[in-house]
């Protein structure tokens, strides 16, 4: 037989590649080929200072092939839309911005919008994304379907966590939870209500029993004091005996919920020395000796976990990039146990894991107080905030948060990480405004010296993040980093700040947090709070 | 064919009557490493973090399967040494015994004191492929990963470089030239590296800093069941290579000349080393001076440098040395563990200094 291809074959073969081809490129027009009617589908936008978001799912108008899509914004203040070079009015008679605008589905849409959030008309950059595998017919009463929850503020539109851009939507959450069932036929009788956080779920069970969620697929089974584990649970289900005890803490920012839920008794092990916790209950704890050194998240010492009778560990993220570790504890009838809040996109959702860990210690109540708390906290300071603005009929300020690393780069937050959106709710503004895409996760940007002064250099506050580096004494401590520096408008004015070590490991205190930078940013705050009163930044002099 | 009969005849002759001697010297190195091997079990198994006394322990340890029989304390013993500690002890004995071996090959073949496992970039091929996976896959949660997956990732970037080593030895005759090829791949691979850093996240960077520090902690009979294997079968594999690395060891000219065949030899030598050197770094992550510092002790210890005599001995050698490396590393100021790649350089480099010393003031080797 010939070694070439036969004419007969490579023809057949040629129009069949010709075909694959043609209904591979043509699946996509199909798929838009739509029948008129409306239709709901996932969305939501990106870009910005990561404050606004739009309402998902959005509802769309399908009319002879052409689809358009009604965007509600978190905000009243979006003036216009442009797209493709045409501009779009707000509808009038909306309580939040709306448009109407034409789309396509699975493909980024970029656009411009204006917004009057500040006395001075602002435009900024966005890109709209459609998830198209979330498509679905709408009822002809599809204005009324999934637009009203509620938070525990009583809100009825628009709740915390649809105002979050960087947050996920519904639908897309939904992907990421594992079934809220056991295997073993049992149902839910109850869920945990949610203000802020996504990124875990809890579900009451009879008899007790609560099934804690995640958002990487884990479940873990909350066993009550003297119940037994139930039969034929399905084989991920990890379980978490109650009362917590001598459970070894390797996730730091989880620290702060038990020192505020006064629980540091049934902690046992702790992956930092005493020396380097910035809670006091806990450094506390380890001085006294009824919390000991464990070892590091990375290298814990199993021997003495294992002797201790630990049998839970709390771990961050990090732990996901030593599987030998989680494996090895796993193997000792150690359930890993990984803190999800550093996902979490707004500060406060971060704040709202206290009441993962309140349902674990049986404190829920203790757990929903302190919620409300640092709710009531960011409540004032988003109030103190609007009233300085109307006050002083300005602009917000501008806050610059870096470090100069060894190597003299300034290292800053993305744009969207959540220490931004804290400045934000704090009334400032976050110069930089266009760093890093949300989808990336690296929380931290290195920028060059010469981008930086460009951009840092207007800014009206300047906060150093000495959590890093080292606590800076003054202003010339700053200034031996980079003489560039004295160049700073924030420092010629002297409105250099310092944050306190202890910032990263106060995760429960969000909302303190951003009533202090309110106090930094739009002067004393209603209780007459002074910038001498704070406990996580101080003035550089 | 030529055959010079002048210096490896008088090292034929020199070996001849060393020969009794060198084995008795022999026997007698290796009774003293099995003693100290004996020990050193006997230490690694009864020191840790948690105290025990020896009766709890040789008790735990005639029960490899949890027991009711046991009471509480011997059953958390029982625990700690059949999960924790022998499953490091087992791992750290094979691993440190690869090591060595690859180490003594690498000297042997480049006829250089300082050359060690990771000459040919081994080890910057494996973190090179951490830090993809660990930057790329991990961190953008596109990839959740087993142990498993971290050491298959670590395993196939040592492979890589290894297969690049062996493309360059092909068509290359001389050896200087290979462990040049080698070095610059190094350098090649932590470039990557470092690009790959930048868009790290601090996660990341973290966990690529603690899987270069190399340690044993986290070895689990998992990890033994996958590692024994390829170990063994290399380790048979080197023993076999003996009689040639013995000719070779006087000389290519003298080796070619008694039916070696060089290029398949090197192949061998590459192939071996590498793999043992790359299984190393997948279970352990880097291990430094163990490769280069054993097998001079070990030669030094023979007054030999046979091969017969010192691949078995190296392997013991270097099961021993890391042996007593981990148990300083995990116990000197437990719970914290320091990294045992800095307690082997703490130990190893003193003795390729003084290895050094000793060469430059007696002018040869030990043979």
């Amino acid at each position: 037989m010939s070694q070439k291809l036969k004419p007969n074959r490579a023809i057949a073969l040629l129009l069949t590649l010709t075909l694959t081809l043609s209904f591979l490129f043509t699946l996509p027009l199909l798929a838009e080929s739509l029948a008129d009617g409306p239709y709901l589908v996932a969305g939501a936008i990106t870009g910005g200072s990561g404050r606004a978001s739009i309402e998902s799912p959005v509802q769309l108008s399908v009319q002879n092939g052409q689809i358009t899509a009604r965007l509600v914004w978190s905000s009243s203040n979006y003036t216009w839309m442009e797209i493709a070079g045409k501009r779009y009015e707000a509808l009038p008679g909306e309580e939040f911005s709306t448009f109407e605008v034409p789309v396509s589905l699975d493909q980024d849409l970029p656009f411009k919008a204006e917004t009057v959030a500040m006395s001075k008309p602002h435009v900024v950059d966005y890109t709209l994304h459609l998830e198209a595998d979330t498509l679905e017919k709408a009822s002809p009463d599809a204005q009324e379907q999934g637009t009203s929850r509620s938070g525990s503020s009583g809100k009825q539109a628009a709740s915390p966590k649809d105002r979050e851009d960087g947050g996920l939507t519904e639908e897309a959450l939904d992907k990421l939870y594992a079934p809220a069932s056991l295997g073993n036929g049992w149902k839910a009788e109850g869920k945990l209500d949610l203000t802020y956080a996504q990124h875990f779920r809890v579900d009451y069970f009879q008899e007790g029993y609560a099934l804690i969620r995640t958002t990487d697929g884990s479940r873990y089974l909350l066993i009550p004091q003297g119940k037994p584990i139930p039969d034929k649970l399905d084989e991920d289900v990890q379980l978490i005996p109650l009362p917590l005890q001598q459970v070894y803490m390797a996730a730091t920012g989880s620290m702060g919920y038990f020192a505020a839920l006064e629980a540091m008794d049934s902690l046992g092990y702790s992956s930092l020395q005493a020396q380097d916790w910035f809670v006091d209950p806990a450094r506390q704890a380890m001085e006294e000796g009824s919390l000991a050194y464990g070892g590091k998240y990375s290298e814990p010492n199993y021997e003495l976990l294992l002797a201790g009778g630990c049998k839970l560990t709390i771990e961050s993220l990090m732990i996901s990039h030593a599987p030998e570790v989680k494996e090895k504890l796993e193997d000792l009838a150690i359930t890993v146990f990984v803190d999800l809040s550093s996902q979490e996109a707004h500060p406060l959702a971060r704040t709202e894991w206290i009441r993962c860990y309140g349902t674990m210690l049986g404190k829920d109540q203790e757990a929903q107080a302190f919620m409300d708390q640092q709710i009531k906290l960011t409540q004032q300071a988003e109030a103190q905030a609007a009233k300085a603005l109307a006050d002083r009929g300005q602009e917000a300020k501008t806050v610059a948060f870096f470090y100069i690393n060894s190597k003299g780069n300034a290292v800053t937050r993305k744009s969207s990480d959540y220490l931004a959106k804290m400045i934000e709710l704090a009334g400032g503004h976050y110069i930089f405004d266009n760093l890093g895409k949300s989808s990336q996760s690296m929380s931290s940007v290195n920028m060059e010296m010469e981008k930086f002064y460009a951009t840092a250099r207007d800014a009206d506050i300047i906060i150093y993040n000495s959590a890093i580096t080292g606590e800076l004494q003054n202003i010339d401590d700053l200034l031996a980093l980079n003489p560039l520096l004295a160049e700073f408008k924030a420092v010629q004015h002297g409105e250099v700040w310092c944050t306190d070590r202890n910032l990263y490991q106060s995760a429960s205190q969000h909302g303190q947090i951003i009533r202090e930078l309110s106090i930094i940013i739009c002067g004393p705050d209603a209780n007459n709070s002074t910038d001498g009163d704070l406990d996580y930044f101080f003035k550089l002099k | 064919m030529q055959k010079n009969l002048g210096a490896p005849a008088e090292a034929f002759v020199s070996v001849a009557k060393m020969d009794r001697h060198g084995r008795k010297r022999f026997f007698l190195v290796l009774a003293l490493l099995i003693l100290a091997l004996h020990v050193l079990i006997y230490l690694n198994i009864s020191l840790g973090s948690v105290a025990a006394s020896r009766q709890e322990i040789s008790e735990a340890l005639r029960y490899p399967q949890p027991s009711s029989e046991l009471s509480p304390e011997v059953t958390m013993m029982r625990d700690i040494l059949w999960k924790i500690r022998l499953p490091r002890l087992v791992g750290v004995l094979l691993l440190g015994g690869a090591l060595a071996l690859s180490g003594f090959l690498m000297q042997t073949f480049f006829h250089n004191p300082l050359a060690g496992p990771y000459i040919l970039g081994i080890s910057s091929g494996a973190k090179l492929f951490v830090a993809l996976l660990l930057v790329f896959l991990l961190s953008q949660q596109k990839l959740r990963l087993s142990s498993f997956g971290m050491i298959l990732a670590a395993f196939a970037g040592s492979m890589m470089c290894m297969g690049f080593i062996l493309l360059v030895s092909r068509h290359v005759d001389n050896a200087s030239i290979l462990v040049v090829a080698g070095v610059m791949l190094g350098y090649i691979c932590s470039a990557i590296t470092e690009i790959v850093i930048t868009f790290a996240d601090d996660a990341s960077l973290v966990n690529l800093h603690n899987w270069s520090r190399g340690s044993f902690s986290g070895i689990s009979w998992d990890h033994i069941r996958v590692m024994v294997w390829p170990i063994l079968i290399c380790t048979i594999g080197v023993f076999f290579l003996a009689k040639p690395l013995a000719a070779y060891r006087l000389g290519e000219g003298y080796a070619r000349s008694v039916g070696v065949n060089l290029r398949l030899l090197r192949l061998a030598l590459v192939l071996f080393s590498s793999f043992l050197s790359a299984c190393v770094t997948a279970f352990a992550g880097p291990i430094s001076f163990v490769g280069i510092a054993v097998p001079h002790l070990v030669k030094a210890s023979l007054q030999s440098s046979r091969p017969l005599y010192v691949m078995p001995v190296c392997f013991l050698g270097g099961s021993i040395f890391c042996l007593a490396c981990d148990l300083i590393a995990r116990t000197a100021f437990s719970p914290l563990e320091l990294s045992v790649g800095a307690v082997t350089a703490i130990f190893g480099a003193p003795i390729v200094i003084y290895v050094l010393l000793k060469r430059g003031k007696n002018g040869s080797e030990v043979r």
